[in-house]
Parts: structure tokens; C-alpha cells; sequence
């Protein structure tokens, strides 16, 4: 009796399928996440803040003179910063302290919400806040956003993940 | 000195007609360009010149985390906005949008300028550009995953 000519993409399927869901689960997503997270801080710490989703770049609003010369006898500053860079640091803590939530197939990037040290509950998350919304005193500073060439950036690390998964499940050579 | 607009045209032995295959060849085009600036080397192979002792005492290098490897990355960006400008069946160019930030940037690099009028000797760092070798390696599998003549 002769094989039955009909090819069946059944295991094939099944293959792309875990591949797919392995690509947006919470441990495949993590380096994602990270990278995201070290492309943001970086930027902020450059000097430059996101104003909008897939936005452009721009300079941070320049410190005044008078928090500059705060700054300039501030023992604390931290070493990614001079006294009058305006990169959104000053004891650090606000960037260092940034996480992120995979869920769902989504990643969310955030200050942590615990307090910061030596305040008075002021957490990193509010601080962030402050400077997103600003006010008559403070300018707008707003940092956690991606920009379009960020953007790009995470997605040439994103496919280099997913084309190691199909890699590790034998769908690419 | 206004900067030169960054663009490389990529002559391709034989004509591809398929256009998807082409757009194809042009993404895996830069992603060689990308990648083979990443590690270091320029469009030859060989090792970028080494970072300025002034460059590598800076805050802004310290910021980025940088090594000792020349991977013209800061930011990022300026890698992040090299792209397919135009291609036909004969050739695919490669480069920057015209008048840009990053295309400023990647011509300090390219020619060796860096925001001087002309160039410091010994610093140029091209990088826009594949081999004869890549680019057959890249070809033959786009035509193999394309089954494509």
C-alpha cells in the first residue's frame, strides 16, 4: 500500500506555537526588559529625556544657577553626575532604583515604589512623578519614555532573542 | 562645514526582481553593518582607531559603560537610525535620512571629523559598508530562503 501523499503540518505548528508562546513569557522577556531599562537610564544619565511615546530625544531643561551652587557643596552627588549636569541625578537613587512587570506578554518599566533613604516616605516612583508633571518651579523632565530609535535598538535585541529560541527549537538553522 | 550625507549604494552581481526579497537583503544588510560595528571593526575588518584618552576620561563614556572595544555607541542611536533608503533590482543603498542628527554623527565617524572642518588624521572610523565576502554569504541565503532568482 502506498504513504499517504498528505503532508500534515501538525508538529510543525505545535513547534511554532511553543516558540511563540515562549517568546512573550515572563523569562524570555526579562533580558528584554533589562535592556530597556539599561537604553532608558542610560539616556536620562546622557542628559536627555523622551517626552512622548516613539518620540524624539531631547536635552533636559538646564539646572538653575542657584541648585547648581547647592549641588557644587552637596557631599552626596553621585559619580554620574557633575554639579551642573541636569541628567535627573543627584544622590542616584531614582535611576538605580528602576524594575519592571512582565505580564501578559507586556513589560512595564517603573521607579521602584519603595521609599527612598532617608526621606520622608518620598518614593522614587513620586519623585519620577514630580518631574513628568513639573510645576512653576520645576520644569518638565520626563525620562521614562522610548523613543523611535530606542524603539529600534529593542527590537534588534528582541529578534536576536526570538531568533535564538527558533534556533534552540530547530525552526532556523 | 556642513555634514556629507551618509549613504553607501550596494551594486548586487545579479539583478534580485523580487522586491520583498530585496527589502529583505537590505535589512540583513545593515544588521551586518551593525553587528560587524559592534565589534569593532570598520568596513574592511579591521580594528577601529582607539578612543581618544580625553574621550575615555569622560563622564559621558563612563555613563554608557563603555570598554575598550570602539563600537561608536553612546547612545545607540546613531547605529538605530541606519536604514534601507532606496533599492532596485540592481542595487540596494544603505545610510542615513539627509540632514539628520545621526547622519551628522555617523560623517564625524566616517571621515573623521568630529565636528571639526576637516579631518583629525588617523581617527577615521568608516564603518558604512559590507564586503564582497558578507554580502554573497547574504545574497545566496535570501535567495535560498526566497527561492528566488
Amino acid at each position: 500500500m502506498s504513504k499517504n501523499p498528505t503532508l500534515s503540518l501538525k508538529k510543525t505548528l505545535s513547534k511554532i506555537e511553543k516558540t511563540i508562546k515562549e517568546s512573550i513569557n515572563a523569562k524570555a522577556l526579562k533580558p528584554v526588559a533589562e535592556f530597556t531599562i539599561g537604553i532608558v537610564v542610560k539616556r536620562t544619565r546622557l542628559g536627555y529625556g523622551v517626552e512622548k511615546e516613539l518620540g524624539e530625544r531631547s536635552k533636559f531643561t538646564a539646572l538653575s544657577k542657584r541648585y547648581v551652587e547647592d549641588r557644587k557643596v552637596f557631599k552626596g552627588l553621585a559619580s554620574t553626575t557633575t554639579a551642573k549636569r541636569s541628567n535627573l541625578t543627584r544622590t542616584g537613587e531614582m535611576l538605580e532604583s528602576m524594575e519592571y512587570k512582565v505580564e501578559r506578554g507586556e513589560i512595564t518599566i517603573f521607579p521602584s515604589r519603595r521609599a527612598r533613604k532617608g526621606s520622608s516616605g518620598l518614593t522614587n516612583y513620586d519623585l519620577a512623578g514630580y518631574h513628568a508633571k513639573g510645576n512653576s518651579k520645576l520644569p518638565r523632565r520626563v525620562f521614562n519614555n522610548v523613543s523611535s530609535k530606542e524603539f529600534n535598538q529593542i527590537l534588534r535585541f528582541y529578534r536576536k532573542t526570538f531568533g535564538d529560541l527558533l534556533r534552540l527549537r530547530g525552526l532556523i538553522s | 562645514m556642513a555634514a556629507k550625507w551618509q549613504r553607501i549604494k550596494i551594486q548586487l552581481d545579479e539583478p534580485i526582481k523580487d522586491e520583498d526579497a530585496r527589502e529583505v537583503l537590505g535589512d540583513l544588510i545593515v544588521e551586518r553593518i551593525v553587528e560587524r560595528t559592534s565589534q569593532g571593526k570598520d568596513v574592511d575588518g579591521n580594528r577601529f582607531p582607539a578612543y581618544s584618552p580625553k574621550y575615555k576620561e569622560s563622564l559621558d563614556f563612563k555613563i554608557a559603560g563603555k570598554g575598550s572595544t570602539v563600537d561608536l555607541q553612546l547612545s545607540g542611536d546613531m547605529l538605530a537610525s541606519l536604514k534601507v533608503l532606496k533599492h532596485t533590482r540592481n542595487w540596494i543603498e544603505v545610510g542615513f535620512e539627509k540632514r539628520s542628527e545621526e547622519n551628522a554623527r555617523a560623517d564625524g565617524n566616517i571621515r573623521g571629523t568630529y565636528g571639526t572642518d576637516s579631518p583629525i588624521p588617523g581617527k577615521a572610523r568608516n564603518f558604512l559598508g559590507i564586503s564582497d565576502k558578507d554580502l554573497l554569504k547574504l545574497v545566496k541565503y535570501v535567495k535560498k530562503s526566497n527561492s528566488i532568482a
